[in-house]
């Protein structure tokens, strides 16, 4: 149970993300503390229970966040299970991530996060989450400050159904790495750390699914692999899974089920960068992990009291 | 000042060069006469301002030329600088020891004359622009003893350095070989006829090359079409280089990407009048083949960076920065196109890699 004082200040952080204001370094600070203590308890892989409705990257759209909510409800009414990604990109990295974090607070079982490969020092410096908390405080001890929970967001979760055991589904950022056969081994990976450049940690939170091979390939992405068509069925099978449900890659139509249905891409940035024009989704599983999908849009309203540059995507011209 | 339609599409130019300083200072390319360029247009583009906002005008400069740039923009502008250099070494080295023209529509701040002249003496290059930024560039050209000497100028007993001076400068600047002239491109065959062009240096008796480096897409598509008739009509051997954006067709899913462009430039007030016109490589090559020419390749970037570049290109510019955006990568580089044609002497079968 989150205590009153918690409670408190996560109720008041949520609203004034909300409305758009400035939250104070402090209690910024205070709120990732509070977070750390909470996601520090979390294992590697949580194992979380029907119904959930998970959702795939949101990389800072703020306003998109909020249509999400309002679309699928809020916390605690919805149970939700986010696949990483929630800085970075957008103008508003920071509030999204913060009123996450709020939720996650003060509803600890009905809301659940795991990391992206954004949720890193390295990738907040060059895709614009670390400009982001410089250009609202004039330093950098806020995205440091999230940076410090980063570390300690769990890396994956399992879902099981109603009939227990078996056919659960298994959800991850990226995706699969050659040096897991078993989700247990990944229980055993000390996460609380930077992501590294490679290795297991960095694999999961990096890969991506490709139709055309079979197995594993270079990524294009510099980290991580490519996996494909018989070692998703091997690990699938080797799991007991129904589901590898992962996010990570855009997808023009919010979410992308391939491999048999056996893995599913959820993408749930609409309109991603401002630029590309795609819709966004969610995936809900029912208590016998039956899936629907919702579908949305962007939105594009000004949070006038919020300094910030104005959505303008870069192009060649 | 006022800032007029022209000025808007001035400033595009600013976004191309921000984005080749942001590529040479992460290592994609190299261009030693970047640096003058942009000395150049920070101390010369304010003069168009009052006195008391220039300094204001110098800030921003600044911060949009040396502005932070994600890694698949400085991809997309290395193979995009990188795709038409090929195209241009192989049209020269082509024709080396014969005389021959490279005509560069927009040139902006482009730094290819300093780079060619020297190499290819019988190259004449020419540069057509709007007056106000041919004049930043002859000045930047006169400020610098290294652009000077690359194009075999002689120092200038005076350069501008205050509003009113700058307002009565003449802008074009005509050397033997290199011409820079201010003309506004819709007047092409309209109130600019032949002569004028070739009162300004354009020859119409060598094999010629013809850029369009982010151009054409800002005027209307009959008057771009004309423009290339023009060229077309009066030069026996000639070839064009474009590259552009195009905003896809069909229905709203086909046309996603380019109708979300076309807002968000206009935020900037910034319209492309042929996006869809010339939507998809199959309208570009029916555009010039429309026009009567035979030989014509359009590729997307996509495809040009999968195929033009060698493996130890590919291992150099892949360490360079870590590309988290692929899918972003692919949504991006399939809708910008390079389309190289030719009536004349260009071999454009020729195998590039780079
Ligand atoms: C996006 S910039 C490209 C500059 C250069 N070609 C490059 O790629 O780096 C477009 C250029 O075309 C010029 N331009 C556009 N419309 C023009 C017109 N009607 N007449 C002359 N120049 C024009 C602009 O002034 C600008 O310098």
């Amino acid at each position: 149970m989150p205590s009153l004082s918690t409670v408190l200040t996560a109720t008041r952080i949520i609203q004034d993300v909300k409305r758009c204001i400035v939250i104070p370094e402090n209690d910024v600070r205070q709120l990732c503390f509070l977070s750390q203590e909470l996601l520090m308890q979390e294992s590697n892989i949580q194992l979380i229970d029907t119904p959930i409705t998970i959702c795939g990257d949101i990389h800072g759209q703020l306003h998109d966040l909020l249509t999400l909510f309002r679309i699928a409800k809020d916390p605690p009414e919805t149970k939700y299970l986010f696949l990483g990604d929630f800085v970075d990109r957008g103008f508003y990295s920071l509030e999204t991530f913060l009123l996450l974090l709020c939720y996650k607070v003060r509803y600890p079982d009905r809301i659940f996060l795991i990391r992206g490969n954004h949720e890193s020092r390295q990738i907040t410096s060059v895709y614009g989450f670390y400009d982001e908390c410089l250009r609202k405080y004039g330093n950098a001890n806020v995205w440091r400050y999230c940076c410090d929970v980063f570390d300690y967001i769990s890396l994956g979760a399992y879902i099981m159904g109603a009939s227990g055991e078996s056919g659960g589904v298994f959800c991850i950022h990226g995706g699969l790495s050659p040096a897991v056969e078993k989700i247990d081994e990944i229980r055993l990976i000390d996460r609380k750390q930077e992501v590294p450049h490679d290795g297991s940690m960095c694999d999961l939170l990096w890969s991506d699914p490709e139709e055309n091979i079979p197995a594993w390939a270079i990524s294009p992405r510099g980290a991580g692999y490519l996996f494909g068509y018989d070692e998703t069925k091997k690990f699938l099978h080797r799991n007991n899974l129904s589901l590898i449900a992962r996010a990570h890659q855009l997808v023009m139509e919010g979410y992308k089920e391939v491999f048999d249905h056996g893995l599913v891409t959820v993408w749930s940035a609409p309109n991603y960068c401002y630029r590309c024009g795609n819709v966004a989704a969610v995936l809900t599983l029912s208590d016998d992990l039956e899936r629907t999908y919702t579908v949305f849009d962007s939105v594009l309203q000004d949070c006038n009291e919020i300094p910030s540059k104005k959505p303008v995507a870069d192009y060649f011209i | 000042m006022v800032r007029t339609q022209d000025d808007v599409i001035r400033s595009t130019d600013l976004d191309a060069l921000s984005c080749r300083v942001a590529c040479v200072s992460k290592g994609y390319l190299e261009d030693e006469f970047l640096k003058p360029i942009v000395s150049g247009l920070i101390k010369f583009q304010p003069l168009y301002s009052a006195p008391n906002t220039q300094f204001v005008v110098t800030r921003n400069l600044k911060k949009q030329l040396f502005q932070a740039k994600l890694p698949i923009i400085s991809r997309g502008s290395y193979i995009r600088v990188k795709s038409i250099d090929c195209l241009v070494d192989s049209f020269l080295s082509q024709h080396e020891g014969t005389p021959c023209q490279i005509v560069s529509l927009g040139s902006g701040s482009e730094t290819r004359p300093f780079k060619l002249l020297p190499k290819y003496p019988e190259l004449n290059y020419v540069e057509i622009d709007f007056a106000k930024s041919v004049k930043v560039k002859k000045y930047s050209i006169l400020a610098d003893a290294v652009l000077r000497s690359r194009l075999g100028v002689e120092a200038a007993e005076t350069i501008p350095s205050t509003y009113d001076e700058f307002a009565v400068a003449s802008p074009d600047l005509h050397t033997e070989n290199y011409h820079l002239f201010s003309l506004d491109l819709r007047s092409i065959d309209r109130t600019c006829s032949k002569q004028t062009l070739e009162d300004n240096g354009v020859k119409f008796d060598v094999p010629t090359l013809i850029l369009s480096e982010c151009v054409l897409c800002y005027l209307e598509p009959e008057d771009s079409n004309r423009v290339l008739s023009f060229f077309l009509r009066e030069i026996p051997d000639g070839s064009v280089i474009v590259y552009e954006p195009m905003g896809g067709e069909g229905d709203d899913n086909g046309k996603m990407f380019g109708k979300v462009m076309e807002a968000n430039l206009a935020t900037r007030n910034i319209s492309l009048p042929s996006l869809f016109t010339f939507g998809t490589l199959a309208r570009q090559s029916s555009r010039f083949e429309r026009l009567g020419i035979k030989k014509v390749k359009c590729l997307n970037m996509e495809t040009i960076f999968d195929n033009w570049i060698s493996p130890e290109t590919m291992r150099r510019i892949s360490r360079l920065e870590l590309l988290d955006e692929t899918e972003e990568w692919k949504l991006l580089s399939e809708h910008y196109c390079l389309c190289y044609c030719t009536w004349g002497s260009f071999a454009i079968d020729k195998k590039i890699s780079m």
